[in-house]
C-alpha cells in the first residue's frame, strides 16, 4: 500500500504506515464505499484514541485510512487512501477546519480542501458534516475493533 | 477584444459541467459505485480531459467498475503522459519497465521516468535508478536519445 500511495509524493502517503493503528483488524467501512480500512492517528491525534470522549481535535492532527478493495471475483486490490489534516482555526468553517484529501492506489489525488480543485473534496464535508458538532466531525469504529 | 471575451464566455460555459462531471465521477468512486465512475470519467477521458484520463487507467489496472485491462491501463496512461501528467508518466514508465499492458522496454521506462522526476516525483527518481542499474548500454543510448527527442520538440522540462 504505501508502495502505491508513494506516487503520489504526499508527505503523509509516505509516513503514516509508522502511526499508531487505531483498528485491531481491516474492517468493511460503509461510509468509504465499503471498503475495507484501517485507521491511523499521527501523535498530534493521538486523541483520537478517546474515541467519542476525544473532544476538538488540536491543529496538526493527521487522521488517515488506508484501504483495500475485494472484487466480485475475490481480487484484492488497493483501495484509496483517506487523509483528514486539522488546521488552525479559521481555514476552513464549512469543514470544521479540516482540509480532506483523497489518494488514488496509482498516486493521483484530485483535490484537497483550500487548494488544488478543493470542490472536488465537498463530498468528504457533507458526509463529516453529519458529526460536526458531537465529535468535531470525525467517524469512529465499531467498539469492538478498536484497539 | 470582443471575440475574446465570447470564447472565455464559451469556454467557462464549456468547462463548469467538465467540472461537475468530474466530481461526480470521483463522489461515485468514493462511494464504490465503480461502473457509475468508470463511465463518466471514460467519456471525459475520451474528450481530452487528463485527470480522466488518469483516472480511467487506474481503473482498468485495478479491474474495478471494468474487466481488468493492462493494455487499456498503458494506453490511457501513456496519452496523460503525453500530455505532461506527472503520475501518468511515473506509472507508464513502470509498466514499461515491467512490462505490464506493454511489452518490457527498459529504455522507455527510464524516458518516462525520468521526464515524472524532473515533474518532481521522487517515486520516480528513485524506481529510475533501479531501471537504470538493469540497462544495458545500448538501451542507455536509446532512452536518452527519446529524452534528446522530447528535448528538442520541447526545450524546456516538461512539467505537469
Amino acid at each position: 500500500m504505501g508502495q502505491a500511495y508513494g506516487k503520489s509524493g504526499l508527505w503523509v502517503a509516505k509516513t503514516y504506515a509508522g502511526w499508531k493503528r487505531y483498528s485491531k483488524v481491516a474492517y468493511q467501512s460503509a461510509t468509504h464505499g465499503n471498503r475495507f480500512v484501517q485507521n491511523y492517528a499521527n501523535p498530534q491525534g493521538s486523541r483520537y484514541g478517546r474515541f467519542e470522549k476525544a473532544g476538538k481535535m488540536p491543529a496538526g492532527a493527521y487522521l488517515v485510512k488506508d484501504s483495500f478493495t475485494v472484487t466480485k471475483a475475490g481480487k484484492i486490490g488497493v483501495g484509496p487512501l483517506f487523509v483528514m489534516r486539522k488546521m488552525k482555526a479559521g481555514f476552513n468553517a464549512a469543514s470544521g477546519d479540516w482540509k480532506y484529501a483523497m489518494v488514488m492506489p496509482n498516486g493521483a489525488f484530485f483535490g484537497e480542501t483550500n487548494g488544488k480543485n478543493s470542490k472536488n473534496m465537498k463530498f468528504c464535508i457533507d458526509c463529516h458534516i453529519t458529526v460536526a458538532e458531537d465529535q468535531d466531525s470525525m467517524m469512529f469504529l465499531p467498539e469492538n475493533l478498536r484497539k | 477584444m470582443r471575440r475574446l471575451l465570447i470564447s472565455l464566455v464559451v469556454l467557462g460555459a464549456c468547462m463548469t459541467p467538465v467540472r461537475a462531471d468530474f466530481l461526480n465521477a470521483l463522489s461515485a468512486y468514493d462511494a464504490g459505485a465503480y461502473g457509475v465512475a468508470f463511465t463518466e470519467w471514460r467519456r471525459l477521458a475520451e474528450a481530452g480531459n487528463v485527470d480522466a484520463q488518469v483516472a480511467v487507467a487506474g481503473l482498468y489496472e485495478a479491474g474495478l467498475g471494468i474487466a481488468q485491462n493492462n493494455r487499456a491501463a498503458a494506453h490511457w496512461y501513456e496519452r496523460a503522459a503525453q500530455r505532461g501528467n506527472v503520475v501518468a508518466r511515473l506509472n507508464i514508465g513502470d509498466f514499461y519497465s515491467r512490462g505490464i499492458g506493454v511489452p518490457r522496454d527498459r529504455a522507455r521506462a527510464w524516458y518516462w521516468l525520468s521526464l515524472a522526476a524532473e515533474g518532481g516525483s521522487d517515486w520516480a527518481r528513485r524506481r529510475r535508478e533501479t531501471v537504470a542499474a538493469a540497462m544495458s548500454p545500448e538501451d542507455m543510448v536509446r532512452a536518452k536519445a527519446l529524452l534528446k527527442a522530447v528535448r528538442r520538440r520541447s526545450p524546456r522540462p516538461l512539467g505537469g
